[in-house]
């Protein structure tokens, strides 16, 4: 890498570390009102089904007859976790349905 | 500890979950220990049920860092190169876009905009967990946020949820567990990015769409307003939906979220109006 690309790095990173600790340093001095707290509290949910439904749409992995593989092997894996309510076997049954489709299917 | 949780009781406290639900994630519940947390030898405790939360993850870890290192190689970077990238900038689709950008002949201006623009959430996540900081030193405060990632945000915010707290010994000992497993599956990567099969890398990519199911699915579980947090999901998933071909998808990520809590909040409010005064 050149010197650009490590002060790009550096930066980078540097940038990213503000963005990770000043809410934490800043708001952890507040005392945030009934609805201030209401409205962070919907904020893990949201933000990971939007980062879900961003990904399976923005790369959908098709098989040869048109079926989005991805939204197959997501379903499998929500199906799978809200039976099991188990972290480690929704992970594997998704991985395990995207490529079992895809090899079946693809 | 006891003043903390009733602080946010309201909120981020589940009276409701069952034991089983508190069992699935963690065995070790602090608040059953006679020693404050983060002191004495509770934080051992605490600092290895940190680390036992973080096994889930660790195949997405590793699974995205051994494609992150390997695509670090393909792009012309060195392993020492890739080992600091994941180590200070420590965020997946950060790197995927640094090293894309820098091997296009990218200036470092328009490299730093595009990391800031892709890890624009966190400020969203950050904001969340400063709720469990209160009582917290600066150097807490800094080494918990900058260790922070979409995964370590979803673990934690689960086991906030359920003991409304989180002891700075358990939150380190999930981060560093995260960030060094990073590390070393990106080092893996970079290493034997030639010998590995693509179609391996390919499916294994899809481990991190499962596990954001995965965390979405146990926090919403352990929510104690499930309705009104499917409707959060809906609007954001409906808001990217239509805006996430027209705009930068990070964007887009941040629009869905705001807009979904923010009305996910005014149901909640009227709710509470109808029913005249505090909830029961």
């Amino acid at each position: 890498m050149s010197t650009s690309g490590y002060v790009a790095l550096l930066v980078s990173a540097l940038v990213t570390l503000l963005l990770r600790v000043l809410p934490i340093l800043l708001m952890s001095r507040m005392r945030l009102g009934a609805t201030a707290r209401s409205w962070l509290g919907f904020i893990p949910a949201s933000i990971m089904a939007a980062m879900v439904a961003a990904e399976l749409i923005l790369k959908p992995e098709w098989s040869s007859s048109g079926l989005s593989i991805s939204a197959l092997a997501a379903a499998v894996a929500t199906v799978c976790g809200l039976i099991s309510r188990s972290l480690f076997v929704t992970v594997l049954a998704g991985v395990a349905a995207f490529m079992g489709l895809q090899f079946w299917l693809g | 500890m006891k003043k903390n949780q009733s602080r946010f009781e309201t909120v981020f406290v589940d009276p409701a979950v069952t034991p089983q639900e508190q069992n699935s994630i963690s065995n070790t519940d602090p608040s059953s220990q006679p020693t404050v947390p983060g002191r004495e030898d509770g934080a051992g405790a605490l600092f290895k049920a940190g680390v036992i939360a973080c096994l889930p993850t660790i195949l997405g870890y590793w699974s995205i860092g051994f494609a992150c290192g390997a695509i670090g190689t393909v792009s012309g970077f060195s392993p020492l190169e890739i080992v600091l990238l994941s180590g200070l900038l420590y965020a997946g689709s950060a790197q995927f876009l640094f090293y894309s950008l820098y091997a296009a002949g990218a200036g470092a201006l328009s490299i730093v905009a595009g990391v800031l623009l892709i890890n624009l959430r966190h400020i969203l996540m950050s904001s969340y967990m400063a709720m469990y900081f209160q009582r917290s030193t600066a150097m807490q405060k800094l080494i918990g946020g900058a260790l922070l990632t979409d995964e370590t945000f979803a673990v934690a915010v689960q086991y906030g949820n359920r003991h409304g707290d989180l002891p700075f010994a358990w939150l380190l000992g999930l981060n560093v567990t995260a960030w060094l497993n990073w590390i070393v599956a990106n080092l893996m990567g970079a290493l034997l990015a030639a010998a590995l099969p693509e179609s391996l890398v390919h499916g294994l990519g899809f481990s991190l769409v499962s596990m954001f199911i995965a965390l979405l699915l146990m926090t919403w579980l352990a929510s104690r307003q499930r309705m009104l947090e499917l409707l959060a999901v809906a609007i954001s998933v409906l808001v990217v939906a239509v805006f996430v071909k027209r705009l930068e998808a990070n964007l887009v990520i941040l629009l869905a979220t705001v807009s979904a809590a923010t009305v996910a909040t005014v149901v909640l409010n009227r709710q509470r109006e109808s029913r005249g005064g505090p909830r029961p």
